[in-house]
């Protein structure tokens, strides 16, 4: 069914609305006021993220340097700690299997907790100071004094036993 | 080169000892006073010195009063760094009627930059490099100069390694690109007639002139260096660590665990050790030595030593025979196996383990007499060499 639609505004009171004259500057004037606004918020909130983003990562990345370094330190000297605590326990089965004197054997026991008791100490030091080298030196000079003097006891049995099966002469 | 170059700024920086009194040429940014005071003492004063980690010179006073200077001097070190490094200082120092005490707490701050942590730990911790030198087959016999220079180069190796290193910084590039150094100076000056009681960890101490003072000295994973040590009630407790000195003379010493003892000449002394390396450069008259599983380098005897006798277990004793002179030596005791060139002699344990005259040198009726009571020992004589034979 055909129709025509003018019909349809036909009635309707349209001619009386008129725009103001200076509607377009009205207009100009509150969308510029409104991009101004909006611009302005946006700078500043990126200068502020940027500026966070920028301390934060800095920040952690300088702290995570120094504990990365003081980590490593803390690493290498585990290793080295469990090293020569296998040597030491290796080197205490070899002593008290061949030491017949049970006052040697007491006496180095002794002497072998004293300095652990020592190296317990010194090791709460390092925890505080990791970048002292004294303190590492003292640390690592603990353990090879423990490695040493049970390495120097297997030498001194073993050299008075062989000794003791070989010669029975007089000067 | 670059690391032994670190290591040498890094020593200059941890230790006043390695820098001379005298200062280089090299101008430095700051100065810190730390601590700087003088005490007045008399005879009945007591000084009273605590040290923890701290390197220390220590000179005889020129007057009554105890002096102590402590300075640190810093270049091209940044202001937090300086700051950081001050305030881990503990110093402090008093008097209380008679008694005069200085501590010093020291905390090291030092920068990766100047320091190759990882070369020096894992250098530093190496079994095979540090178990080397026990298998040192043969012992040349020592002069008493020789070990008098021993002592004197420990310090003075690296004192001029640095400042022959100051003097070509130049040729250095990564010098010159950090020059970033830390002089701490400690001196401490002592009247010679006060009495001193040192409580010393993980210190480093040179003492430069001829110490005369009562010393009651407690020391634990410390450096110490001497010139004559000479009152007779000094009482020494070392644990760990160094010690040398050119002349003990009366006194008594205790050592333990002692990775070097070296003692230019000694008199009329009693030591007390276990597990130490001792080397003695000349025993005089009046000598005592007790030892549980040391070993002893006993390299010459003055003349007119007369009795000197040790006591000993399970130790490891190469004697030079004294040169020039007539002596007597016996050895008592058991299971010990003794060397002389090329002849051994094991006495055997007794079933009762009984202790007999094991060997016989010279007459008993000589003045100068060496009498050796050893359990479980090895005792190596020799001219002018001992074959370890190991």
């Amino acid at each position: 069914m055909k129709r025509d639609i003018r019909a349809l505004f036909k009635g309707e009171d349209l001619g009386n609305k008129t725009l103001p004259d200076n509607h377009r500057d009205e207009f100009l004037e509150k969308l510029k006021k409104q991009q101004n606004t909006n611009t302005n918020n946006f700078f500043f909130l990126k200068i502020a993220a940027v500026l966070l983003i920028t301390l934060t990562v800095g920040y952690n990345a300088f702290y995570k340097q120094q504990d990365d370094e003081d980590l490593t330190i803390v690493a290498q000297i585990e290793a080295i700690e469990g090293e020569y605590l296998v040597d030491i326990e290796t080197e205490w089965q070899n002593f008290i299997a061949i030491a017949n004197d049970e006052v040697l054997v007491a006496r180095f026991k002794k002497k072998l907790n004293e300095l652990d008791k020592d190296y317990q100490e010194i090791t709460v030091e390092f925890k505080n100071d990791k970048k002292s080298i004294s303190v590492i030196e003292i640390l690592i000079d603990n353990l090879q004094t423990r490695l040493q003097i049970l390495k120097d006891i297997q030498k001194h049995i073993n050299i008075i036993n062989k000794e003791n099966e070989q010669y029975e002469n007089t000067i | 080169m670059k690391t032994q170059f670190k290591i040498l700024i890094l020593m200059f920086s941890t230790s006043t000892l390695f820098y001379a009194q005298n200062s280089p040429a090299f101008q430095m940014d700051e100065k810190h006073t730390i601590y700087k005071e003088n005490f007045k003492t008399n005879e009945n004063t007591t000084f009273v010195l605590n040290l923890k980690n701290t390197s220390a010179q220590i000179f005889e006073s020129p007057d009554d009063k105890v002096y102590i200077e402590y300075t640190k001097e810093f270049n091209n070190t940044r202001k937090k760094r300086i700051k950081n490094q001050l305030k881990h200082l503990i110093v402090l120092g008093k008097k209380e009627g008679n008694k005069i005490t200085y501590s010093a707490k020291i905390r090291n701050d030092m920068h990766y930059n100047l320091y190759d942590f990882e070369e020096f730990i894992l250098k530093r911790s190496e079994k095979e490099k540090y178990l080397k030198g026990s298998t040192t087959k043969v012992v040349l016999r020592k002069s008493l100069d020789s070990i008098l220079h021993d002592i004197k180069a420990s310090e003075s190796i690296y004192r001029n390694r640095f400042i022959s290193a100051l003097n070509r910084k130049t040729s250095y590039p990564r010098y010159k690109k950090n020059n970033q150094f830390t002089i701490t100076k400690m001196i401490i000056k002592i009247p010679k007639n006060i009495h001193v009681r040192a409580t010393l960890e993980g210190s480093n101490l040179v003492f430069f002139d001829d110490f005369f003072n009562r010393s009651t000295m407690n020391a634990r994973n410390s450096k110490l260096k001497f010139k004559t040590l000479s009152n007779p009630l000094n009482i020494f407790d070392v644990d760990n660590g160094y010690f040398r000195a050119t002349e003990v003379a009366n006194g008594i010493y205790s050592f333990a665990n002692v990775k070097q003892v070296i003692i230019g000449e000694l008199e009329n002394a009693q030591i007390t050790s276990e597990f130490t390396k001792l080397e003695i450069g000349e025993i005089g008259r009046g000598n005592k030595i007790i030892d549980f599983n040391s070993k002893y380098y006993l390299y010459n005897f003055r003349n007119d030593f007369g009795d000197f006798n040790m006591y000993t277990e399970y130790s490891d004793i190469n004697l030079f025979y004294p040169k020039n002179i007539k002596f007597y030596l016996e050895t008592i005791g058991y299971n010990t196996l003794h060397k002389n060139k090329s002849i051994t002699t094991e006495i055997t344990e007794s079933c009762k383990n009984e202790s007999s005259k094991m060997i016989v040198i010279g007459k008993e009726s000589n003045p100068n007499k060496i009498k050796i009571n050893t359990i479980h020992g090895i005792i190596r004589f020799g001219e002018g060499f001992i074959d370890l034979g190991e």
